[in-house]
């Protein structure tokens, strides 16, 4: 393990956790794009990152739900169809 | 005291000086951000910049500089690209060095699957976010001083 760690060379390899952790990669995602949009929708600064953290959630709960509907189309709607 | 106060500039707007708006939407593609802080607001341009930074350099540590690929991923490199020359170093690292390895070298560099996804997806949405930047600079150029700035 000691030897894995010291063998990735970042910004070249591709790091190794992403394959089974990808989802969680949405907050990340998510935050900097809430850094870059809210100055552009703000006239003052002092509520930016309060304002960013709710950017963070409404997105990160946006994408859960349509992954719960989703879900529940392919799961338990679309079966109710007829096959011909 | 709120920091909008800082971002006034005086004069009256860009429209009247299209080669200075000009400027900044150049500006505003070398560096994301950096458009708005030549604007002089530089609170503004400055939180732009360092989510666009976080954003393209987690792209870079996630699915390496393979992440950024104009050859083999070109659709997604058009979106990339709207971040700057630090997008096409990445890529001519990638195309003159990285692809160069030896194989087995490759094995390692090479993005693949969700650390590619990631990554790629990551540089792309910081590109397509700054488009809209570039976009809020062009607007805000137009505009006189007090109204830009708000």
């Amino acid at each position: 393990m000691m030897s894995l760690t010291l063998a990735w060379t970042p910004f070249l390899e591709p790091v190794g956790w992403v394959h089974t952790w990808w989802y969680l990669l949405i907050v990340p995602l998510s935050f900097g794009l809430g850094m870059m949009y809210k100055p552009m929708r703000m006239s003052r600064f002092d509520r930016y990152w309060r304002e960013v953290g709710i950017f963070v959630g409404q997105v990160t709960l946006g994408v859960i739900a349509m992954g719960i509907a989703l879900a529940v189309l392919t799961e338990f709607v679309l079966p109710l169809l007829p096959a011909e | 005291m709120p920091e909008h106060h800082s971002e006034s500039r005086s004069g009256g707007g860009f429209a009247e000086r299209p080669a200075a708006a000009f400027i900044a939407v150049v500006c505003a593609w070398l560096l994301p951000g950096l458009g708005h802080i030549v604007l002089g607001q530089r609170a503004r341009g400055g939180r732009i910049m360092a989510g666009a930074l976080f954003l393209i350099f987690s792209g870079l540590l996630i699915g390496g500089v393979d992440s950024v690929d104009r050859v083999d991923d070109r659709l997604w490199f058009y979106a990339q690209a709207v971040n700057g020359p630090i997008v096409l170093v990445a890529d001519a690292v990638n195309q003159r060095y990285v692809k160069h390895l030896p194989p087995e070298r490759q094995l390692d560099t090479k993005g693949l699957g969700r650390a590619n996804e990631m990554g790629t997806l990551f540089i792309a949405l910081a590109g397509l976010m700054n488009l809209a930047v570039i976009f809020d600079v062009v607007s805000r150029s137009a505009m006189p001083g007090a109204e830009a700035a708000a």
